[in-house]
Formats: C-alpha cells, sequence, structure tokens
C-alpha cells in the first residue's frame, strides 16, 4: 500500500526554536502519535493540514501539497479548539459545512459519528453554549461530514470521556476499514488502548524528534 | 465552488452579527453621531461625507477577516476548499452591506438634524459611488493584516492607504460611472491578491 502521508526530513522553526527536527514519516492506516506537551505533535498535524508550512523539508498528502484545494477536500482536520462557529446553533454549523462540502449528514459516516457521539440533543444550541467536551464532538461530527480520505485528529483523547473515547476508537477503525488514513495525536496512550490496539503505527514524539514503531 | 456554498458563508457573516451585534451598533451610532459636527459646521457637505467615508471604511476593515481571527475561527476558511477568492468576495459583500447601513445612518441623522430630507440624496450620490472600492480597500487590508499576523495599527495605515486614492478622486471627480469601475476593478484585482496570499 502506499503511504497516504510522507514527510522527509522536514523541519520546523519559530524564530531560534526548532520545534520539528527533520521529522520522516510515511504513513497509512492509522497512526497515533504521542509524546509530552510541546513535542510538536500539533506543529507536525498543522503542516500536513497546511495550516502551516515547513521550515524546510517535504511534506505530501496522497501526493498533494498540504493546504492546496486538493487536498482540502480530501482532508478533515480536528484540532483541540473546535473549528465552529460559536454563534451559530449546532444545526446551522453542520447545515452550513454541508453546503460548503456539497455532503449531507446522511451520506458517508457522518451519520454514524453523529448518532454515536450524542449531538443530536444539542441541534439547537449555540455552539458558544457547549461545554469543550461537547464542542469537540460536534467538531468530529462536522469533519466527517466531507466523507475524508485523511483524518487528522489532534489531541484526540482530550474532551471525550471514556464511553466517547470508545466509540471514537470503533469510528477511526470504522474509517481506516473504509479506505481512510488517519493521524492522530495524544499526550499519552493512556486511556487510548483501543485505538491503539488498532493502530498501524504507535509514533513518540519528544523535543521535535519522531521515532515510530 | 457552488453558490449554494458561497451564499451559505455570506449569510452566516449577517447571522452572526445579529447575535453578536455589538460593533455594528457601535459603528451605527459613531455614523449617526457624525452628523452632529457636519450639521454644526460650515464645512462642504461632500468633504464631510468623505471623511465620515475614511472613518467607516476603517471601522468596517475591523469586521472583515479581523473579526473572525478575534474570534479563533479564521483557520475555518484554510481547512476547507473554498477558494480565497470566494471568501474575499463572501467578505466584500459582508463589508459594502455595513458600509451602506453606515452611510444611511449617517444620512438619516444629518438630514433629521438640518430638517433637511434632500440631504440623504445629496449624501448617497456622494458615498455611493466608491462604496464597492472602499469595500474592497477595507476588506483586502483586513485580509493582509490577518496573513501578515498583525493587528489595528497596520491595519488603520493600510485601510488609510488602499482608501486615499478613491475618497480624493470622489472629492474631485464628478464622474460616478468611473469610480464605480474603479471600484469592480478594484475589487477584481484584490481577489486575485487573495488568491496569491493564500
Amino acid at each position: 500500500m502506499g503511504s497516504a502521508v510522507v514527510a522527509r526530513d522536514l523541519w520546523k522553526t519559530y524564530g531560534s526554536n526548532a520545534v520539528l527536527k527533520g521529522v520522516n514519516l510515511e504513513v497509512y492506516g492509522l497512526t497515533l502519535i504521542y509524546g509530552p506537551n510541546g513535542a510538536g505533535k500539533t506543529t507536525l498535524l498543522r503542516l500536513f493540514a497546511g495550516l502551516d508550512i515547513p521550515s524546510s523539508g517535504y511534506v505530501s498528502v496522497y501526493g498533494l501539497k498540504p493546504g492546496s484545494l486538493e487536498a482540502r477536500r480530501i482532508t478533515a482536520t480536528i484540532l483541540e479548539k473546535p473549528l465552529l462557529f460559536e454563534e451559530l446553533t449546532v444545526e446551522e454549523n453542520l447545515r452550513l459545512f454541508s453546503k460548503v462540502t456539497g455532503y449531507n449528514l446522511g451520506e458517508g459516516f457522518a451519520l454514524e459519528a453523529y448518532e454515536g457521539l450524542g449531538v443530536r440533543k444539542f441541534l439547537k444550541h449555540r455552539v458558544g453554549d457547549l461545554s469543550h467536551g461537547w464542542r469537540r464532538r460536534v467538531d468530529v461530527v462536522r469533519a466527517f461530514l466531507s466523507n475524508p480520505k485523511l483524518i487528522l485528529f489532534d489531541e484526540v483523547n482530550t474532551g471525550f470521556d471514556v464511553e466517547s473515547l470508545k466509540f471514537l476508537g470503533e469510528l477511526l477503525e470504522g474509517a481506516v476499514k473504509r479506505g481512510s488514513t488517519v493521524v492522530a495525536t495524544a499526550p499519552s496512550l493512556s486511556g487510548l488502548e483501543d485505538i491503539a490496539s488498532t493502530a498501524s503505527f504507535k509514533c513518540y514524539i519528544e523535543g521535535g524528534i519522531l521515532k515510530c514503531g | 465552488m457552488r453558490l449554494e456554498a458561497v451564499a451559505a458563508l455570506l449569510h452566516r457573516e449577517f447571522i452572526s452579527t445579529e447575535r453578536s451585534p455589538w460593533e455594528v451598533l457601535a459603528l451605527l451610532i459613531l455614523a449617526s453621531t457624525a452628523s452632529i459636527p457636519t450639521a454644526l459646521s460650515r464645512v462642504e457637505e461632500r468633504v464631510a461625507t468623505i471623511l465620515v467615508l475614511l472613518f467607516i471604511t476603517l471601522f468596517t476593515s475591523t469586521q472583515s477577516y479581523l473579526r473572525d481571527k478575534w474570534r479563533g475561527v479564521v483557520e475555518v476558511y484554510h481547512i476547507y476548499p473554498i477558494p480565497p477568492a470566494a471568501t474575499y468576495a463572501v467578505k466584500l459583500a459582508y463589508t459594502a452591506t455595513l458600509m451602506a447601513l453606515a452611510i444611511a445612518a449617517y444620512a438619516l441623522a444629518l438630514a433629521t438634524l438640518k430638517s433637511e430630507p434632500g440631504i440623504v440624496v445629496g449624501v448617497v450620490s456622494t458615498a455611493a459611488p466608491p462604496l464597492i472600492y472602499l469595500a474592497a480597500a477595507a476588506s483586502l487590508a483586513s485580509m493582509i493584516a490577518v496573513h501578515l499576523k498583525s493587528e489595528t495599527p497596520l491595519l488603520i495605515a493600510m485601510t488609510t492607504v488602499l482608501s486615499t486614492p478613491i475618497l480624493v478622486t470622489t472629492a474631485t471627480a464628478q464622474n460616478s460611472i468611473l469610480i464605480i469601475l474603479s471600484g469592480v476593478s478594484y475589487a477584481i484585482i484584490a481577489s486575485i491578491i487573495a488568491e496569491l496570499i493564500d
């Protein structure tokens, strides 16, 4: 199987601070990247999403330049801060992103996420009125609306309780079985046994240096 | 990008304003109160309108891309396949609407203070032709400020510089069609810049 996400000698520096140091990665399936705070996990994910550009090195997603329109069409990005419009209700957010992506909630596996994460009961609530955990759940549904080939999931165990984490594991496993690639980050593997057991790659990152096993 | 998607994004701008209207209310109140010195002074109405237009342009530039940055959602436009020119068109349309409302508030307040309803026509005939240009300038300045990760001081400087040519032209020239066409051309150039910057 070809690699969905490729990084070669990837560096990212902010001023004199090197956050990523020569990262090399070629992954498909489900990849878990874990490591302490400040290790570079989120920075790496943002490079895959095209939200940042590398200082040097090469990165591609399905052979496409991250952040290009073509790459965005096949990529779903879930950051720790949910990318939702807080003044709109959950329903309005999902309807808006439905129109932007051209997919409806009933298509693909967004509906599975919607039902499984219990988002229905908050449809008429403004996103700004929800707790962080529930915003994250809505954000997952938002991300799955586009039937993505690549799912980038930052801090996968933040904001989710044990039950929903278990469901997330099943959701991501289902996505991989359907041919998607998932790259998820977490501060540690604690609480992620279900997800970790199905991961094709588990990579540890610290001080900007990545090691995969 | 589908028109339905662009319309949905524009609709979101207005819904957001409806539910968090404080900045826009401030704009309308300030635009209305700008009519007081105009009514009390002997300055020519056209000149006063142009000065008020500059203020309105500066203010509305903060309601464009910068508003999304302050609310932490500007990255939404970078993770979805939304062409930058489409985002720019949405911001331009929204900014132009805000400016039109502010001009209307100013015109009505001035007409009321001077008890001359005909003033509204005069203000609108001065302010309407450069509206597209000014909305394009405000949105472009806002986009560049966000892209450069800079904020208010740069935004004020850029908006002023980008708006001045058309304001001077409006003050001196009487050709409304030319001014409108300048605005349309400017908007097209700015949307190309949006595609290049992203």
